[in-house]
């Protein structure tokens, strides 16, 4: 971790989740560390169960608490008047986190929407609430928005519904929703993953746009790893509630340290290759969210040896801005020292 | 939208039909309907004139017709204890059951409503278990038995209201109902009331588990909003065909309030109409009933599609 | 819903079942449904042995007697007499007969037919399912009281004639639950699967609708019960169930209006037994419906 501490725009420490269920505990997310510099487009990997919407809701206090116990040791973001605290519901609706400060766009758009509010009202309400606009400035600022997004024809698609439009349509009113206070940081929770193909370029076109456009910060949370070649700078894999590794978007794909990483990037089918069955990773996901003292990956880890599955695994910097949480050191080919 | 209503009321129309079908058929359940049509005391050729009268004489399926054909024009022939037409004698004791029907929605939705909105809000709390207790009870205390300790309580020992009947003050030279109608109107109110209240709490419920809930709260919309814009305003549309189905439970429950409380109105004409086997009178009553309640189905459907925007316009691509 | 989910249903209704009895204890509010309802079983069946008096046995002397916590009341006639000098505790048990019967009656009627038509509409579709479903709402579409009362009316008073009545008209709630079922699983592309291997259809439906019918039908039969025994003491009311000789908690409400000013206890006491049957039957529904079906299982408080 060599950032410098003033690059640091999200910083968040030992976030836990764990969700009350008729079945006992369910630990969803067991110590997360995450950093988002400034104007830095990280992605969060993961596959379904590891815990990476659960971590972003809970960052934003959108888990119910009767439901839900979160406990994070540090959740700051260094917004525009200073350090927040993001633990503190006071701090979060005194400084319009949610919504100005930091947008959301969440996974699918034909749930996300208000069905009896048409679409540009959803956008104007948002700019009267935290931009204080008069209802004439909010509705112009809304026609703006959709028409910056990719919209066309924004005037008349602003008093559509959201069941008017299109899947792609309405992630793009998300987006726009999402960018409308001009926000330091951008969450995108798997934008992309309920939409067609070549919509889903678009959208990461768009966002692309938007983000130079606006220098925003973007947390992307994805399963996509084409995205996250994409688009990203860093990206942190998740497995089992926790991150696992986290690097430079570019030595992640080059050199993956972590067998999961590893097992992820060799099951990417490619064109070319000639092989017979498609490679994938052994055994099963673990389950959901059983509190393990141990490595999560290895029952299903080719290089496992006893330590794995006595201790946890613990996050160390490895040099060239990566973390790795593993006892064995691929490259090497044997376990690690200390 | 308009072949929607179109389709909708020829639905309707088929169940108009098929209520005349039923009431034609329970009525010759027993076997000879004349039994059924004829005061007990006519003699052999008042019966016979009684029988010619109703058709009875002639096949079965004549008779259907004329009846409906009778039907369409409201008349079911003569109330035997009255010996007026069952349509005037129905009609004359409308007004009163429409009053009450009312004064009973009025407390049913004032009450029904906000409590089930303040039950859903707070799910899992204590207030919600007592709200729902209350429910619980509504659905299972007797109408007619509660209409009894409301009297004994409120008329008799308190004195606060007219154990029965119904008094009238004029206004304008129309005769509005005083206080009497208080105590019918809270018993007739019960069971709509609880119904109401549980139909409201699961929508709330239901529409506060969404993900543009969620969404609103993520884009930082202050809790009221959240609650009157995305909560509220989609929960009240599923209510109104909950609406609907308590002007089926008004009607019911008036045959045993008006009968408590000697209101005058078509309810308790109906409950009198059964304990004298006055069936002509019952039959009319009945389907009267039968068809306000399709009208208000056919209503409450036809709102429904205005109300929700995802049925006024069409589901797109 | 796929297909480990419903095999899981199949093996799992017996150890649902199972689990059901431990987690009725551990419930409140099912513990006491059950407990009601046993006692109103009791009741019903042991009449002659708990009720102190015979109901019909009529004591002048003693007529208008208060209950026991009233002066003038004694423990011999524990909640009172009528005008008649019958003992109203003991009528109150013997009435529990009539509703019981009614109510198990009734539900069993409605549920036998309800799911047998259900099954044929759900299985065959087409024009027998067109028929049915309109048959069927068009019941649903009339208020039930106004239907029972009628039929009510032209048929005589009686017991029989009272549970054929509340058994046919309760048919169609039964028959759309039913119905629902045996669509969706019909539609459900598991099945396709299982099809597609070669399982014959009858045997899927059979083997996987019975585990999913239990409980929503289970829940439906304990709240309609509830149901019945209320509508049934309306009726009783307005004296169009059983014959008035037979005691029943409606007609006994019915009785005591004209003395409710001097001698409350006679209209009262019967009510206050309905109000408990229906109560108990209701928690034991509420339980039912959490513990048989896995799609409402809630997370706790």
């Amino acid at each position: 971790m060599s950032a410098a501490g003033t690059d640091r725009l999200l910083e968040v420490r030992d976030l836990r989740v764990r969700f009350r269920t008729t079945e006992g505990a369910v630990h969803a997310v067991q110590g997360v560390d995450l950093e988002l510099r400034r104007g830095e487009t990280l992605a969060l990997v993961g596959e379904s169960g590891s815990g990476k919407s659960v971590s972003m809701l809970a960052l934003l206090g959108l888990l119910p608490a009767k439901v839900a116990e979160v406990s994070m040791t540090t959740a700051a973001l260094h917004g525009r008047a200073g350090i927040i605290d993001l633990r503190d519901p006071r701090q979060l609706r005194i400084h319009h986190v949610r919504g100005r400060e930091i947008g959301y766009v969440a996974q699918d758009p034909s749930s996300s929407l208000n069905p009896t509010v048409t679409v540009g009202e959803q956008l104007a309400e948002t700019v009267r609430h935290h931009l204080g606009l008069s209802r004439r400035a909010a509705r112009s600022r809304a026609v703006e928005l959709l028409e910056r997004v990719g919209i066309a024809d924004p005037a008349a698609r602003a008093d559509n519904y959201p069941h008017e439009m299109s899947g792609g349509m309405r992630q793009r009113v998300m987006i726009a929703i999402a960018i409308s206070c001009t926000p330091s940081v951008l969450i995108a929770d798997e934008p992309t993953t309920a939409l067609d193909v070549t919509v889903q370029a678009q959208i990461v076109d768009l966002v692309r746009d938007l983000r130079d456009d606006l220098g925003l910060s973007v947390l992307w949370i994805t399963h996509d790893l084409g995205v996250v070649a994409d688009l990203a700078d860093r990206v942190a894999v998740m497995y089992g509630g926790r991150i696992v590794e986290t690097s430079p978007v570019f030595g992640a794909f080059d050199r993956p340290l972590h067998p999961y990483t590893i097992g992820l990037l060799e099951s990417i089918p490619r064109l070319g290759r000639r092989r017979e069955r498609l490679s994938s990773i052994a055994g099963l996901p673990p389950e959901l969210g059983a509190d393990l003292a141990s490595c999560a990956f290895a029952p299903r880890c080719g290089h496992a040896f006893e330590r794995c599955h006595a201790q946890l695994p613990a996050e160390v910097a490895t040099g060239e801005d990566r973390t790795l949480a593993c006892w064995f050191d691929v490259e090497a080919g044997a376990p690690r020292h200390g | 939208m308009c072949r929607y209503i179109l389709g909708r009321l020829a639905q309707a129309a088929l169940m108009v039909m098929g209520l005349l079908v039923l009431v034609f058929v329970l009525v010759r359940l027993s076997g000879d309907p004349i039994n059924l049509l004829a005061p007990r005391d006519a003699t052999p050729e008042q019966i016979d004139e009684i029988r010619v009268a109703y058709g009875l004489d002639r096949p079965v399926i004549a008779q259907f017709g004329e009846f409906v054909v009778d039907a369409v024009q409201l008349d079911f022939g003569t109330s035997i204890r009255y010996k007026q037409p069952v349509r005037e004698v129905a009609l004359e004791r409308m007004p009163a059951t429409i009053e009450l029907g009312v004064a009973a929605l009025i407390i049913a939705v004032g009450l029904g409503i906000p409590l089930g909105v303040l039950a859903g809000m707070r799910a899992g709390s204590r207030t919600d278990g007592t709200v729902r207790g209350v429910a619980l009870l509504g659905q299972t205390i007797p109408d007619f038995w509660l209409s009894l300790v409301l009297i004994l309580v409120f008329a008799v020992n308190l004195q606060w209201f007219p154990p029965f009947g119904r008094d009238t003050f004029t206004v304008g030279g129309i005769a509005i109902p005083d206080e009497s109608i208080v105590l019918p109107a809270v018993a007739l109110a019960l069971f709509p009331m609880a119904q109401l209240l549980r139909f409201t709490r699961s929508a709330v419920l239901e529409v506060a588990g969404e993900d543009y809930v969620r969404i609103a709260r993520s884009k930082g919309m202050p809790r009221r909003v959240v609650y009157r814009r995305y909560v509220l305003k989609n929960a009240m549309i599923p209510l109104i065909s909950v609406l609907s189905l308590q002007v089926g439970a008004l009607i019911s429950g008036s045959l045993y309030i008006e009968n408590v409380f000697a209101w005058p109105g078509a309810g308790g004409l109906l409950a009198e109409a059964v304990s004298n086997r006055d069936i002509p009178l019952v039959q009319g009553l009945a389907f009267l009933g039968g068809l306000i309640t399709i009208v208000f189905s056919v209503l409450a459907d036809v709102l429904y599609t205005l109300a929700d925007p995802r049925i006024r316009l069409g589901v797109a691509r | 819903m796929s297909a480990p989910a419903i095999d899981a249903d199949r093996g799992e209704v017996s150890g649902r079942v199972s689990r059901g009895w431990r987690a009725l204890l551990r419930s409140p509010g099912g513990a006491a449904g059950a407990l009601v309802f046993v006692a109103l079983t009791s009741m019903a069946v042991l009449a002659p042995l708990v009720a102190p008096h015979d109901p019909l046995q009529q004591n002048l002397r003693a007529a208008n007697s208060p209950p026991f916590w009233s002066d003038g009341g004694s423990w011999t006639y524990a909640l009172g007499t009528d005008s008649l000098g019958r003992d109203v505790l003991s009528r109150i048990i013997y009435g529990a007969r009539v509703s019981l019967a009614v109510a198990i009656g009734g539900v069993a009627i409605a549920l036998t037919l309800g799911l047998v038509f259900g099954l044929i509409a759900g299985y065959f579709g087409g024009r027998f399912d067109r028929f049915i479903v309109s048959a069927n709402d068009l019941v649903l579409s009339v208020p039930y009281t106004l239907l029972v009362i009628v039929i009510a009316a032209v048929v005589g008073n009686s017991l029989f004639n009272v549970i054929l009545i509340f058994g046919i008209t309760d048919v169609p709630v039964f028959l759309r639950v039913t119905r629902g079922e045996v669509l969706k699983l019909r539609d459900s592309t598991f099945i396709e699967a299982a099809r597609a291997v070669g399982v014959p259809r009858r045997r899927i439906l059979w083997a996987h609708l019975v585990p999913n019918l239990v409980g929503p039908l289970g829940t439906l039969a304990t709240f309609e019960m509830s149901s019945m025994i209320l509508y049934e003491a309306g009726l009783s009311f307005l004296g169009l169930s059983v014959p008035p000789s037979t005691p029943s908690w409606g007609n006994m409400i019915s009785a005591g209006r004209d003395s409710l000013e001097v001698y409350p206890w006679i209209s009262i006491a019967p009510g206050v037994a309905i109000i408990v049957a229906g109560l108990g039957l209701n928690l034991l529904g509420d339980w039912f419906r959490d513990a048989l079906d896995p799609r409402t299982r809630r997370v706790p408080r």
